[in-house]
Formats: C-alpha cells, structure tokens, sequence
C-alpha cells in the first residue's frame, strides 16, 4: 500500500516535471522562432528598401540618360578616332590627293584632345578642296597648323626614242588638326 | 577677314589679292595661343619686280590693316625676280 502511494507520487511528479520540461522547451523554441522571424523581417525589409532604392537608381539613370548621351557625344572615344582616320582618308580620295598619316597623339585621359599630324599631296587644286572637305567634316576639329608647299619635281619622259626631263610641280600640304568633339 | 569664316576661304581671299607677276610657292597658317589673339598666315614666293610685289603686299593691308601685314626690308632690296615673304595677322574669332 505504501510502495503504491509512493509510485504514484513519483509518477504525479514526473508528469509535473515532463510538463515544466515541456512548457520550457516549448517556450524556448517559441522564443527561437520569434528570433528568426524577426530576422527574415529584417532581411525583408532590408530586401524592400534595396528595390526602392534599385527603382529610384533606375529612374535617375533614366532621367539623366540625355545628358550622359551628350556628355559621351562630346568626349572621343577610340572608335571615334578611327572613324576620323577613315574620314580622312575618304575625303583624301574624294579630292584625288594622296594621303600620310604621320603621328596620332590619343591620350587616354579626357583632358587632352587627340591631335593628328598629316601630309597630302597633289595639285594645288586637289590640296585645296581637301582643305574644304577637312572643314566640313562632320567632327568638331581645330586646325592647329597647315602649310602648302610647292614642289618642283624632274620628270624623265620618253618621246619617239628621245629622253626628255621636263620640271613638273606639285603641291604639299602638312596639316596638324585637334579633336574638339565628335558632333560638329 | 576673321578665322570663323574658315581657312579655305582666308587663304582664297589672301590669294585673290595676287596679281600676275606673283607667285606663291608657300603658305601656311598656325592657330595662335590665345582664345581670342590672332593666328598667322606665313607666306613666301617669288615676285617678277618689285613694284607688282608692292602692289600684292598693298591689297593684303588694305584687307587687313596697316599693321597686319608684316613685310621685311628685305622684300625690297632687289627689284626684278626675287623671293619674298609674309606674315599676316588675322584675328581668331573663334
């Protein structure tokens, strides 16, 4: 009778302790849980003011997209340089003068504009016509430097078995021009 | 004549003042330093005498002003055939 009292105290007690023992874990995890909710509602958060600030990125890139537009219309880039080599040697060929590039100075920096040294010879007519194309070309050049010299060449010629030297004269021209802007 | 009307027709307007006992056989043209100075056109060739040099250099001060063109002494030593040269200010209105 004794003994079964006491069993039954010492099973009343460890249903009391299995429910502290429960409720405690219970409670720590509920408390664990609470934690990382918190977090995740952090990240979101975190998540939701990152897409406004994307969006608000976004749309001052997109109002600002016009200026940059005429902002990297004004500065070369090395496309553009090429695109004016070809220029001039189009415009070379137009006026029927023939062409040396002698120096291109292309700084990487935004400050120094690129310059370019070249020589055409042909009559005087062709030189200036190329002169006049060189001017209308569709980039924003400055004309540092340009002379016309003219040349005087011995020719040797042959007629009916007879060598004739006869003086012809040409013309040259050195040019060094600088790149203000792509746009005219 | 200013810079803005652009070099081809500077140099044509300088070498439409030419008359037929002058020839050209260079020119040049170089930018000056300053944004609002003036550039310089070099200019030399032969003249047959010296008054058709004279009436040349005359028609370029007419056009640009007494002291634009800038004429050596030495352009009026001899008086048939001879080499001479030019140094023209223009004003860069650019």
């Amino acid at each position: 009778m004794k003994s079964k009292f006491f069993i039954t105290i010492f099973i009343l007690f460890a249903l009391i302790f299995s429910a502290f023992a429960g409720w405690f874990y219970a409670l720590s995890k509920i408390s664990s849980e609470r934690k990382a909710i918190l977090e995740l509602r952090k990240t979101i958060l975190r998540g939701e003011k990152n897409k406004i600030d994307e969006k608000s990125l976004v749309r001052l890139i997109d109002s600002v997209k016009k200026e940059k537009e005429i902002v990297e219309s004004v500065f070369l880039k090395e496309d553009d340089l090429i695109r004016l080599i070809k220029g001039l040697e189009s415009i070379g060929e137009s006026s029927g003068v023939s062409l040396k590039i002698s120096a291109i100075s292309s700084e990487k920096n935004a400050v120094s504009k690129p310059a370019v040294s070249f020589s055409a010879k042909g009559t005087f007519e062709q030189l200036f016509q190329y002169l006049y194309f060189l001017e209308n070309l569709p980039y924003l050049i400055t004309i540092n430097k340009v002379s016309f010299q003219k040349e005087e060449d011995i020719k040797e010629i042959t007629q009916e078995n007879n060598k004739k030297n006869i003086l012809t004269s040409s013309w040259q021209a050195l040019f060094n021009i600088q790149l203000e802007s792509y746009e005219n | 004549m200013s810079k803005d009307k652009g070099l081809n027709l500077i140099f044509k307007n300088i070498l439409d003042k030419k008359n037929s006992g002058v020839k050209i056989t260079y020119f040049s043209y170089e930018k000056g330093k300053e944004p609002d100075g003036e550039d310089k056109v070099y200019l030399s060739g032969k003249s047959e005498t010296r008054d058709e040099f004279l009436f040349f250099e005359n028609r370029l001060k007419k056009e640009l002003g007494d002291g634009k063109v800038i004429s050596p002494v030495s352009n009026l030593i001899n008086e048939k055939d001879f080499d001479f040269s030019l140094v023209l200010n223009i004003k860069n209105e650019k």
